[in-house]
């Protein structure tokens, strides 16, 4: 008993102590641990849609989890560090890619279903194909010989003339069909159909087995990109692209700086407005909101929170929160000082009398925030998620903690005067 | 100290306040009617805002140009994807100016109806125009028409969630006295009113960033109001004695120096927002700064006069009743009492609960500090917040009586 009176601020101060100093240990470096968002540091941001066709008329769970594993093998091959994907409702995927250098590359990837066939047509078919852009030569082709899905493995490369193309392996019942056909119609086009249009019909010099080579036109990105896609899989069903938000790195690290510069400002003036008006409490309460970053940061941090410019609102509205908890408080103390009592018991009952004020702020905060990360749009969640964070701890902050260090200072006689309380 | 000590009748002008805020109210209406309806962003219309920097000094006419030049579906042709043209008459083009832009007139804003997926091809072609575009400093945002269609009912629906569940909280707040529900409700409303009318009239586009700021400030109009109320509350019990309209006057001015200085730390930090943040943390901040503005206000202003207006208009009621009452007492000498005194029943509660015994705080009051010293050494367990939560529920539930308030004559 006498030793929890005796030592309790001092223990108390230190408890607080290590949990700063565990923070400052999960958030540092900052560079490494926090994670910018893509408003923050360029990128790109598409929310897919999958569409059902005729072959396959509903979006089923599987299909979608196959979908995504088809989208993820083709975008890895960007070289983006953080991709991340998240289903969205039943037929949405989330991508998101920060610090990607080249949305256009993305783009394509994501909206093309990289369906390979080849599909007979005649050489009068080709030749028209080739004059008349109205005709349509997919319509008129026959069954196809061999699809994407009957390759093992494509590679991006140049034909003999060095003009890009891509290698195809097939596997072994691929190449058993593609042998049988192409030895029998040696001298007729082999037409190549990539999505429904024909991207090019070489005349079919001899039996082809198990390996071959696409020419179509290739730039050394496109030809890399199909043989990407064409490894990766095909994409059952289209995909259609609804939003989509693509900063550029520039900007982003501008608007990083200006927010950055918009925080520290806010919370400068605010941690000078708390010591002028509240002098003592007002410094200590100040002490408790840097604990408060401190706790908000790490919680950056640990939970990998992707940190965006909405996700700053919060988090600079939540030190709004704070420090209103603490007005609060130290204005009831100022009332009672003024009713007459001593500083401690105006402390203690101060507190206790503003706690359901504060915590019936806390409650309607977390009640909008809650709704608002539910029902939101996806640049609103990072808004609504800080903010309740924060709410919940500045409520630990703002009372707990402040109570600490105003209990501290006033059993120890270190402030008595109630002119130190802003009184 | 500064305002207790004010003789400042707020209640007493209220009419003033009723008609300033009718005034933005009306005004924000008109902007309204005349805007046809309030302007919506781009995530609840659909359709792609570029964000186009060039290296050079551009002219609208210059880039409108460039653009006319191109057909997006042509250029889709390339690698066999579809786009929509972007020359359908719809989009808007405007020269915009962003903090670190050297050059003058080196940004271009796009706003088209039609949802473009891909940025590429437009910058492409402005490339190609001659317009060098510096993709690092360049943004897009397209959302779909019919994402765009959710984005609205979705954000409606939380909206109404929002107020429902607030309503709730207020009805679980102040349970047995719906005065003070309803009058919270009207203030509520009233800055919903306020923020719309304001953007209606700042002819800003509502996007979700409003929907965020309307979340944001109906909890804190709501957190105001109970702030403001339970003072009131407090302060019936403490001065039965004092006029109704007096006593929420003197409840005002007591937690005034509370109402200025949150909302001081508020709009600091709001301000900050709005002059050192980028695009997108301005029209935030500009939205939360009407609506924590107006919330402050209207619990104030708005909402507090409303109570009084409420009790007066209720006790003229009973008074009413009550002559009613007597009269037919009076009329009918003999055994028709039976309307009367049901009637009589049911005013007799209400009274008794006006007129609380005051003799118990002084009583409490004149015992020695000590007591009241000893309160936090007891309570001074390091269970954290549970323990604290406890510690207060109980305080709570216990007698008000004694509680001095400060500042009273």
């Amino acid at each position: 008993m006498s030793f929890w009176f005796r030592w309790k601020h001092l223990i108390k101060l230190t408890v607080i102590a290590i949990l700063c100093v565990l923070c400052a240990l999960a958030f540092t470096p900052l560079k490494k641990t926090i994670h910018l968002g893509l408003d923050l540091q360029g990128g790109l941001r598409t929310l897919v849609e999958l569409e059902p066709t005729q072959d396959v008329p509903k979006i089923t769970g599987d299909l979608l989890d196959e979908e995504l594993l088809v989208l993820q093998t083709r975008l890895n091959g960007l070289g983006v560090n953080e991709l991340t994907f998240s289903k969205v409702g039943d037929t949405r995927i989330n991508i998101e890619m920060p610090g990607l250098k080249d949305p256009e590359q993305a783009i394509a990837l994501i909206r093309e279903a990289a369906v390979l066939e080849m599909r007979p047509l005649t050489k009068a078919q080709v030749a028209q194909a080739q004059s008349d852009p109205k005709f349509d030569p997919y319509k008129v082709a026959g069954p196809p010989v061999i699809t994407g899905a009957d390759m093992s493995s494509a590679t991006a490369g140049t034909d003999p003339s060095g003009q890009p193309a891509v290698h195809f392996t097939l596997t072994s019942a691929g190449s058993k069909k593609f042998y049988d056909w192409t030895r029998s119609n040696i001298g007729n086009p082999l037409p190549i159909f990539l999505d429904k249009k024909l991207i090019e019909a070489p005349t079919i010099e001899g039996a082809i087995s198990n390996q071959g080579e696409i020419h179509g036109g290739f730039t050394t990105d496109t030809a890399v990109r199909l043989a990407n896609e064409l490894s990766a899989g095909s994409l059952k069903v289209p995909t259609k692209i609804i939003e989509i938000e693509n900063v550029g790195p520039t900007l982003g690290a501008i608007d990083l700086q200006k927010s950055l510069v918009a925080s520290l400002a806010g919370l400068g003036v605010v941690l000078l407005f708390m010591l002028v008006v509240y002098r003592v409490p007002g410094f200590l309460a100040d002490i408790a909101l840097g604990v408060y970053c401190f706790l908000m940061l790490a919680y950056v941090a640990l939970f990998q929170v992707t940190l965006t410019l909405p996700g700053i609102a919060g988090f600079v509205l939540s030190i709004g929160m704070a420090v209103d908890a603490n007005v609060l408080i130290f204005e009831r103390i100022k009332e009672e000082l003024w009713a007459g009592r001593t500083t401690r018991a105006a402390v203690s009952v101060g507190f206790k009398r503003a706690f359901w004020t504060v915590f019936d702020s806390h409650v309607t905060t977390i009640v909008g925030a809650l709704v608002l990360y539910w029902l939101g749009t996806g640049t609103v969640k990072g808004f609504a998620l800080t903010l309740l964070v924060g709410t919940v701890f500045s409520l630990l902050t703002a009372v707990n903690i402040t109570r600490t260090f105003v209990d501290g200072v006033v059993d120890n006689d270190l402030a008595t005067a109630p002119a130190l309380y802003g009184a | 100290m500064f305002f207790r000590n004010l003789k400042w009748n707020i209640i007493g002008q209220r009419n003033y306040w009723f008609a300033l805020s009718g005034a933005v109210i009306i005004a924000g209406a008109i902007a309204l009617v005349a805007h046809h309806g309030l302007p919506l962003g781009l995530s609840f219309t659909g359709g792609s805002t570029i964000d186009v920097k060039f290296s050079q000094t551009v002219s609208e006419q210059g880039v409108r140009d460039a653009l006319k030049s191109i057909d997006l579906s042509s250029i889709g042709e390339e690698f066999r994807s579809q786009y929509a043209p972007i020359q359908s008459g719809d989009e808007s083009l405007q020269l915009a100016q962003k903090q670190g832009d050297v050059a003058p007139n080196d940004r271009v804003i796009i706003e088209t109806q039609s949802a473009i997926n891909d940025p590429g091809p437009v910058y492409n072609a402005l490339d190609r125009a001659g317009l060098k575009v510096d993709r690092g400093q360049s943004q897009i945002t397209s959302v779909g028409p019919s994402l765009s269609k959710e984005y609205l009912s979705r954000s409606l629906w939380a909206l109404v969630i929002a107020l429902v569940l607030q309503l709730l909280y207020i009805a679980f707040r102040f349970g047995n006295q719906l005065r003070y529900g309803i009058v919270a409700d009207i203030a509520l409303v009233h800055d919903v009113f306020v923020m719309v009318g304001i953007y209606a009239i700042a002819n800003r586009k509502a996007d979700d960033a409003f929907l965020a700021a309307l979340l944001t400030v109906i909890g804190y109009s709501v957190m105001d109001s109970i702030v403001i109320f339970d003072r009131i509350r407090e302060n019936g019990r403490v001065m039965p004695d004092v006029p109704y309209d007096q006593m929420v006057n003197t409840s005002l001015l007591q937690t005034m120096t509370r109402s200025v200085n949150t909302l001081a730390t508020v709009l600091i930090t709001l301000l900050a927002l709005y002059f050192f943040g980028g695009d997108t943390l301005k029209n935030f901040a500009f939205a939360l700064l009407v609506g924590v503005t107006s919330g402050a206000y209207s619990s104030i202003f708005i909402a507090s006069p409303l109570l009084v207006l409420w009790k007066n208009w209720d006790n003229r009621k009973r008074e009413i009743v009550r002559a009613a009452a007597s009269s037919r007492e009076l009329q009918t000498a003999t055994a028709t009492n039976t309307g009367g005194s049901s009637q009589m029943k049911r005013i007799a509660p209400k009274r008794k609960l006006q007129a609380p015994a005051p003799p118990r705080y002084r009583k409490k009051r004149t015992t020695p500090e000590p007591q009241a010293e000893a309160q936090p050494e007891t309570s001074a367990n390091p269970g954290g917040i549970l323990g604290l939560l406890a510690e207060l529920r109980d305080d709570d539930g216990g007698e008000h009586t004694d509680e001095q308030l400060p500042g009273n004559p």
